[in-house]
């Protein structure tokens, strides 16, 4: 027998947006609003509010992207609002990266990586950054990472790429130091 | 991926496990016949596993009141309308001398359309923003210009869907769930006043076109009275009701007066009330030159948006933004106006209405004169867009004046980009300006307006920001529920 529509399905997946993604769309939103925490939860709350809105169909099998991108654009009104967003995704500055050969034999070890590994990461563009942060502290997949950017799956593989090479030589200058 | 590369995305991608078979196969065949592809992967391998032991972000959650909002919403629609009204957002101003504002209906409402006018003209909405062309392949800047392509997303112009679903079928149930918070079914045209404030050919004027002599009222008109069905959603998902016909006429015109654009004058620190005219004819003879009796208009940028109608699954909304420089011969030396002509593809489009206009002239310390339209059109079953599949459903253009060939001062026309938005996703200025589209709408006691009505305006107005409304914003919601209150409703 065919399982009974639910009475409320926005409402489920409120609740399901609640229980499993409440505190990393929090962090995310607070990464994108430079750690303000107050303004994250605002953020989050009016994306799960925005939830209640949609059709539960249609975004069901995608929640997780929509909740992202929902609440990425909600975080950038609000930076957008008080004129404290900043679009410097210029790398000029990571130039001198692709000049740099590390001697191999003063590659990092695996626990000094992980020790500069997000230190290093403050220094990638912004998109690099967020496709990091999004891939690795968040899971999303590729294709999800498409949803929430806007930018083609193609796209987020080469931003990804260049951010781990970067990443790769930034951590060995960082341990070389 | 270049045979002869180590340096490939497809390496990070089979490295996370996102690579297709085709390119697991490549990757794997490089890596087994090339020690240097294997010492550079090792290396990826090393950064992505430290990336991945990255200890995951602090437990956070909402606070206790926000976390009791966001479920006390899904109670919202097992309660009755009654109940439901009484669950509502606070109201952030109540007016304490409501009472007298409810016996003066009519200039309550009046007050409204004051207000109406004057929102548009929020620099939020275009006033101070530098646009430049938005066509489809374009990097169009807006509010705050975005050098980055990889952050251009970011922007406000184009919000993103999380699927390819067409937008009247995504839609529907979003429609649904608003109209299930619009507390209140549609009243038969209760506004007896706001009719009073719309002259009687407003369509006609808002929707002319260069032969509209010739075709006096091109609107298809299916019923006489516009009686509002007990069930909106159902009937406005067809009817063509005050809608112009884009098989009948594919254009919609509207002029720009030169004194509409110019900058009020001051005398003494007092605004003026309308700027004085120009002499083009004395002008002209100062030169002593065959000129052109108009000149042509440059314009400074344009820019079109488009997302579903939160009162009508069926039918989608543009926002039309053309901005023009006002130091130029077009307004100096200029009375005559100029024609702007939008044009829907009938194939996408079947049916169109211009639902609302606004000029704002420039300010103080800006020399940029801006006109805001707002379309509400009504798909073709054909219409299909998407962000990654964007429709283009017509064309906006500027008919210069005779001896000027049309767009000569600026490149072509802009295409009329429709990416399928939901009006959810949209930028909270586009969201904002529709709820004040809708009031206007109420106002003027429009045909047709699907389930539109006050508490789909505040609604709409009210959760457009994740902020409370301040300042002019604030003061429209006030507006609308007054407006509301004296209306009965």
């Amino acid at each position: 027998m065919p399982s009974q529509p639910s009475k409320h399905p926005a409402g489920e997946l409120v609740r399901e947006a609640l229980a499993l993604h409440e505190s990393s769309l929090i962090a995310y939103a607070c990464g994108i609003l430079g750690g303000d925490e107050e303004r994250a939860r605002d953020v989050v709350q009016d994306t799960l509010l925005k939830l209640h809105l949609a059709d539960p169909d249609r975004i069901r099998e995608n929640l997780k992207a929509w909740l992202y991108a929902v609440c990425r654009n909600r975080a950038f009104d609000v930076l957008r609002k008080e004129h404290r967003i900043t679009f410097t995704d210029d790398d000029d500055h990571l130039d001198w990266l692709d000049e740099w050969q590390p001697d191999p034999s003063e590659d990092a070890s695996r626990e000094e990586l992980l020790e500069h590994v997000w230190a290093a990461l403050e220094q990638l563009p912004a998109s690099q950054q967020e496709v990091v942060r999004l891939k690795f502290q968040h899971g999303l997949s590729y294709k999800e990472i498409s949803s929430v950017t806007g930018h083609t799956v193609t796209n987020v593989g080469f931003l990804l790429h260049t951010a781990v090479k970067r990443l790769r030589k930034l951590m060995n200058h960082a341990c070389a130091d | 991926m270049n045979e002869n590369s180590n340096d490939h995305p497809d390496f990070t991608a089979y490295a996370l496990g996102e690579a297709s078979l085709e390119q697991s196969t490549r990757v794997r065949r490089r890596l087994a016949e090339d020690p240097d592809a294997r010492a550079d992967f090792d290396q990826l391998q090393k950064t992505i596993d430290a990336l991945q032991q990255v200890p995951a972000p602090p437990r956070r959650a909402l606070n206790p009141r926000q976390r009791e909002t966001v479920l006390a919403m899904s109670q919202l629609k097992t309660l009755p309308p009654a109940a439901l009204k009484t669950l509502r957002p606070m109201k952030r101003h109540q007016h304490p001398g409501w009472q007298v504002a409810k016996l003066a209906a009519a200039a309550c409402v009046a007050l409204g359309a004051f207000f109406v006018g004057q929102k548009f003209a929020t620099p939020s909405s275009a006033g101070n923003s530098k646009m430049t062309v938005a066509t489809e392949s374009s990097s169009g800047e807006t509010d705050i210009p975005p050098p980055s392509s990889s952050l251009r997303m970011e922007t406000d112009h184009t919000p993103r869907r999380v699927d390819d679903i067409p937008p009247q079928v995504a839609m529907q149930s979003n429609f649904e769930a608003i109209a299930e918070k619009a507390v209140l079914p549609q009243p038969p045209l209760q506004q007896p006043p706001a009719s009073a404030l719309v002259p009687e050919s407003a369509e006609k004027i808002a929707v002319t076109s260069t032969d509209a002599a010739k075709t006096p009222d091109a609107k298809v008109e299916v019923s006489g009275q516009a009686a509002p069905a007990k069930n909106p959603a159902a009937k406005s998902a067809t009817s063509m009701v005050g809608f112009v016909m884009a098989t009948d006429k594919t254009s919609s015109v509207f002029e720009f007066k030169p004194n509409s654009a110019r900058r009020l004058p001051q005398a003494n620190g007092l605004v003026l009330a309308s700027p004085p005219p120009v002499n083009s004819v004395q002008q002209s003879k100062k030169t002593g030159k065959n000129l052109s009796p108009q000149p042509a208009l440059q314009f400074h940028s344009w820019k079109a948006e488009a997302a579903s109608c939160p009162w009508d699954t069926g039918r989608r909304l543009m926002r039309l933004v053309i901005q023009v420089p006002v130091n130029q011969a077009a307004f100096e030396v200029n009375e005559a106006p100029y024609t702007m002509q939008a044009s829907f593809d009938s194939s996408l489009v079947k049916g169109y209405r211009m639902v609302a206009e606004k000029h704002i002239r420039p300010g103080a310390d800006r020399n940029l004169s801006t006109r805001i339209v707002w379309y509400e059109f009504i798909p073709t079953e054909k219409f299909k867009a998407s962000e990654q599949n964007p429709a283009t459903i017509g064309e906006f253009k500027v008919l210069q004046p005779q001896g000027h060939k049309d767009g000569a001062s600026n490149d072509g026309a802009l295409a009329l980009v429709d990416r399928g938005t939901a009006w959810e996703e949209a930028r909270e200025d586009f969201i904002f300006e529709t709820s004040m589209v809708g009031f206007g709408l109420l106002l003027q006691g429009k045909e047709n307006i699907g389930a539109l009505n006050h508490d789909l305006v505040l609604n709409l107005a009210e959760h457009s920001s994740s902020e409370p409304p301040k300042g002019e914003r604030a003061s429209f919601i006030q507006t609308v529920e007054q407006a509301r209150n004296a209306a009965g409703l």
